[in-house]
Parts: C-alpha cells; structure tokens; sequence
C-alpha cells in the first residue's frame, strides 16, 4: 500500500464511518425502503405478467413419468400447518350456524382493524413532537392527512373487493386540500412530484387489487437486494481507493479482490432477501397473517416511514431516535391489530365452495367472481382449480415466492393423486383473524381433470359459473358432465347471462342422464345478487335443502 | 419456440427447464446460473467474463489491419453477447441429466386446458 493510498484513506476517513453511525444508516435505511417500494411499483405490472405467462405455459404441460416418492414426501414436510384428518369434516348444522359464525368472524376483523387504526392515528402526534417547531399549515395538514390515509390500509383489510373508487377519490381529495393549505410553499415543486408518487404508491401497496401482493412481497425482496448495493459500495471503498490510473499488477490484485468481495457482500444480502422473502411466505403459510392483512400491514408500514422519513429532514432531533419513534408508533398499530385478533379468534361452523368456471379474462366476470370469494372467506375455504383467469388475482406471497425463486412447478399437480396428497396441498383452515383462503389448485394438463373430481367430492357448495359458456369450452363441458354423472348436481348453483348457451348445457347433463331441472340456475342481475347467490350456496351447503331448491324460492 | 420441462431427481429436488435462447443468459449469465442454482457455473462464469474482458481486448489490438481488427472486434462481441443466450439452456440441460435427474414433465403442443 503506498502512500498516496494511506492519504486518501486518511482524507475521507470521517465521511466513511460517518455513513455507519446510527443516524445516516437510520435514513439510508428508510430511503433504501422507500425506493424499493417505488422500484416495486415500477416492476409490479411486469413481474405479474410474467407470472400470469409462467402460469399458464405450465398448465400444458403433461406428465411423462411420475415423479419419485420422495417429491411427495418433500411437499408433505414442507408444509407448515397441520390439516384435519377428515376430507370434509362437518363442522356445524344450520344454516343460522353457519351466518353467526361468519358474522362474529366478521366482527372480530373490523374490530380489530378499527382499533389498530386508532391506535394509528392517536400515536400519530409523537412523530410531529420529534420534528420539533413545525408551520401551522403543516400541523393542520398532517392532523388530516393521516386519519385520511390511514383509512386506506383499514378500509382495505374490512372490504378487499371493494372500496378502490372511494379510496382513489379520497386520495385525490387530500392532494387537493394539502395544496391548497400551503399554495405558496417554496416547496411546491418537490410536494407537486412527491405527493402524488406517494399516493400513488400507497394505492398500489394496499387498494390495488392485482397488484398490492406483488408490490409487498417484492418491496420486502428487493429492501435487503438494494441495502446490499450500498453494502457493496461500502465495503469495497477502501479497495478501490487504492487504485491508481495505471494498471499494474498490484492494480489488477486490488480490483479482482474488490469484485469479489463487492460479490460475496452483495450475494450475503441477496441471500438475506431470499430469507425475507421465504419469512413472509412463512408468516403467510401459518396463518399469522392472510394476503389482505399484509397488503394493509406494509399499507401502516409505508404510511408511517414516509411521515417519519419527511419529519426527519426539518427535525432537530437525530434520525435515529425518530428511526426508533416511528418503529414504535409501526409497532404499536400491529401489536394492537394482533392482539385483538388473538384474544377473540373465532372457530364455529365452515362449509366449503368449489368455484368452477369458464375461464374468462372479462372485467366483469373477474369482479365478480372476486367478490363471491372475498365474503365466502368468512364462511369457509374456497378451492379452485387455478387458471389464466384468476391466478393473477389470487396471487399470494407463497405463489409469488416460488415464481421469483424460478420454483413455480412445486405448486403444481404431476396428474391426479388420492385424496390424502390433495388434501396435503390444501389449506382448509382459517388464518388466525379468521378469514379461510382462496386456494387454488394449481394442476398441469395431465392433472385437472381427476383433481376437479376430488374437489367436487370434498366441497360442500359447488358455482358453476357459465358466463361465455358455448361449443368451444371443452373443459367446462368435461366439469358439467362430471358433476351429473357424480351426483352432485344438487350442490351446485350454475350463474350465467345472455352469453350462456344453455341448451348446451342441458345437453351435456342429459348425456350424462341426468335431468336438467337438478341444478339450480340463476341469472346476475341486480346490485344484491351476490348476496342471493349466498344465501343460495349457505343453504344447500349447510344442507338445508337442494341448493336447486334454495334458489327456486330464493329467486321466485 | 422454447420448450418448456420438469425434471426430477430421485431425492425428489426437482427443476424447470425451458430450452431455447435465453435473454437474461445473454445479458446477465451468472444472475440466470444463479436463478437455475448452477452455483458453480455462476463462480466460474464470473471469473471468465472478468479475464475475457482483460485478455481479448489487448489481443486484438494486436492485429495490425483496421479491418481485420474491426472484423475480429465485431466477432467477439457477438460471440460475447449471443453465444451464453444459446449455449445456456443446453448446458442447463447437460448438467440436470449428468447429475441425474429425469424428465417428469414436457409440454404437449395443443393446450387443452380446464374451462377452455
């Protein structure tokens, strides 16, 4: 090392260990967070793409040998939560059961979520005390800004499916009023980008409904990916501050022992994003938290760090001491949120729902296949068999894993299997907030046709959405065949509009000998329709009667 | 057209093959060595991009027609860019069957999916 080296080192020696005390790596930190959090909002759309592709090429795909036993037993230790014994276990009577239970897990979620929000907007004030002396105009702005925004993240975890015109038009509402509070800011040019990025940003985490997972499971991805770059950069400073212009062998030595240790360095934080990203799936795969809870978490999350992260630029305080205020003020939300939830965990009666349908990429169907699923989650799990339809929608951190680590395939089914190696690949019970999931089935082309069997057998209600229905749906046909020719047709409830063919449909149930008049029908029209249409699938899963005679009266 | 494969290990580890050119190969070889776990691949793919790019350039500057070395320069970079892009799922596909591991799954050419 020559003395130039040793003098440059000297010369830059305070700003270099300046970066590794509390209060710089405090807002590195948060600006890393934040920035992957835009990078994944950026990447969103393209990563969900992708994934809808990578769905949808390995549904063609066809066994050509089945896969060791020792694939089976891998699949089985990997899962984290224990599954009843029983295919289909009974686990209440009524129908009257089964809408109390629902309701109370209804109940305890909004409770919750209102007391976490709450406690959200009343800790909010300990973040302004640390900004010290702030403008009047900033105090107002902040003391409606956050209940507003905090609303988002709360709204979304009481109605998943809904609710996104009202939280946009809110947010748009509060960009409009903050402006007009403080009109001739010097800072106007920056709040005119910054807000709505932000807004922006805080609606695709949390309210939009395609993309909330992707953007928190990929901003929990790439935070220790990017931490990593800077790691990289800081550590090889020394290194490479040692070069000089020209290339000597020493300079050669230096520079491939910077690469690499510029590689180990990153390879270390990209491994630990890995972890992060398998610690959500985790979380998710036990239960602590459903899809909709995370997406609002990292909603609280977010909120919270962009308010500490603005308030740390004007405070007088050290970053790192508002670091530690808004990692309670975060802390304090969840903890309140998880509490709740703990303490008034709700078993009760369940039924389950099969959804089957024509595979449709229409808007309107998607919707409302969606909102059928998102309040059926308080009655019990859903299965469906995945398709290009709705995996971008059901998407999950668990899904989202698998695909970004290039393992998608081991959420797939080879061909058909016994009903115990299913019901392994189901999750049939409740998170610990109540709600049951959405599981999708997801099976190759050598599989679907024996799974939809065993996943009639084990549903207690069966829709049958033939919305599009006409000659060329050759899956729908082999389904609706299926379910006469097993019996099930009282089960079922088939939903369809102008677009259905259903002397077709009749058709296929005749050719498997049964009468058309078993499965009971209904039309989409009307605001409340998903909510006949429940009280139709309620009344035949709790076994009430023929869900073909819960409709009739109930569409009379 | 790629082509898209399952391949499995008696152990029961399993991988995704999909032959064809690869872009990210081509761009980033030992991010896509990574992705597929060739952990040693990526190790030595690195040190070859790192001596490839000290070694040729001098080397080619040692031709003495401009043409040639032109000629010679545009080789190399081609080479440099496509030649992982279409090499990569091959030996992807080398290494699986080397260590074992079978094909479980292949794609069939008419999609017949449930619902279609």
């Amino acid at each position: 090392m020559n003395s130039d080296c040793l003098a440059n080192l000297r010369a830059h020696h305070a700003d270099y260990i300046a970066f590794a005390l509390p209060d710089s790596l405090t807002a590195t930190m948060t600006g890393v967070l934040l920035f992957a959090a835009l990078f994944a909002v950026a990447a969103a759309p393209l990563v969900l793409r992708a994934y809808g592709g990578q769905v949808r090429r390995l549904m063609r795909l066809h066994q050509i040998a089945p896969p060791p036993q020792a694939w089976y037993e891998r699949l089985r230790r990997s899962r984290v939560r224990e599954e009843p014994s029983e295919l289909r276990p009974n686990h209440g009577a009524s129908m009257s059961d089964l809408e109390h239970a629902a309701q109370s897990r209804r109940s305890v979620i909004k409770r919750a979520t209102w007391s976490a929000y709450a406690a959200f907007v009343v800790a909010s004030p300990a973040i302004l005390w640390a900004g010290g002396s702030v403008d009047r105009g900033d105090v107002i702005g902040f003391y409606i800004a956050v209940p507003v925004l905090a609303a988002v993240p709360a709204l979304v975890n009481l109605q998943p499916q809904g609710s996104k015109t009202w939280i946009f038009a809110a947010l748009v509402v509060l960009g409009v009023v903050l402006s007009a509070l403080d009109p001739t800011s010097k800072e106007s040019v920056e709040s005119a980008v910054f807000v709505p990025v932000f807004v922006a940003t805080l609606y695709l985490v949390t309210a939009a409904r395609k993309l909330r997972t992707v953007v928190g499971v990929m901003t929990v991805w790439l935070t220790p990916t990017l931490a990593g770059v800077l790691a990289a950069g800081w550590f090889t400073l020394p290194i490479f501050s040692c070069l000089n212009a020209q290339a000597g062998p020493r300079e050669w030595a230096l520079a491939g022992g910077g690469a690499t240790m510029a590689l180990l360095v990153l390879a270390a934080f990209v491994y630990a994003g890995n972890r992060a990203l398998r610690l959500l799936s985790w979380l998710h795969e036990r239960g602590f938290a459903s899809d909709i809870s995370l997406a609002a978490g990292l909603g609280f999350i977010l909120l919270a760090l962009l308010f500490a992260f603005a308030i740390a630029m004007e405070s007088p305080l050290p970053k790192w001491q508002i670091g530690i205020i808004a990692s309670v003020w975060i802390g304090a939300t969840l903890s309140v949120y998880g509490w709740l939830i703990h303490r008034a965990a709700t078993g009760g009666a369940r039924r389950s729902l099969l959804l089957l349908r024509v595979f449709s990429r229409s808007r309107r169907s998607e919707r409302f296949l969606d909102t059928l699923q998102s309040r059926w989650r308080y009655i019990g799990p859903i299965y469906e068999i995945a398709g290009p339809d709705l995996a971008r929608l059901n998407v999950d951190a668990y899904e989202l894993e698998k695909f970004l680590t290039y393992r998608l395939h081991e959420a797939f089914l080879f061909a058909g299997t016994d009903d115990r190696q299913l019901a392994d690949r189901l999750d049939s019970e409740p998170d610990r907030e109540g709600r049951f999931r959405v599981n999708e089935v997801f099976c190759l082309d050598s599989a679907w046709r024996e799974t939809v069997g065993q996943l009639m057998r084990m549903s207690d209600a069966i829709v049958l959405d033939v919305r599009g229905f006409d000659r060329g749906r050759l899956g729908t046909e082999f389904e609706i065949e299926l379910l006469a020719r097993s019996g099930l047709l009282p089960r079922v409830l088939a939903v369809g509009d102008a677009t259905t063919d259903w002397a077709l449909f009749d058709g296929r149930i005749q050719a498997a000998g049964c009468v058309p008049g078993d499965v009971a029908r209904a039309p989409i029209a009307g605001k409340d329709a998903v909510d006949r249409f429940l009280r139709v699938l309620m009344g035949g899963a709790a076994g009430q009667s023929a869900t073909a005679e819960s409709a009739r009266s109930t569409f009379a | 057209m790629s082509r898209l494969r399952i391949y499995m290990h008696a152990s029961g580890d399993s991988a995704i093959h999909r032959s064809g050119f690869s872009w990210t190969a081509a761009f980033l070889f030992p991010l896509w060595a990574l992705t597929r776990r060739l952990y040693k691949t990526a190790a030595i793919s690195c040190v070859v991009i790192f001596a490839l790019a000290q070694l040729i350039p001098p080397l080619i500057s040692l031709i003495r027609d401009p043409l040639v070395q032109g000629i010679a320069a545009l080789v190399y970079m081609l080479a440099y860019w496509t030649a992982p892009g279409f090499l990569a799922s091959r030996w992807h596909r080398h290494v699986l069957e080397r260590a074992g591991y079978v094909v479980t799954a292949d794609e069939i050419s008419e999609p017949k999916g449930p619902g279609r």
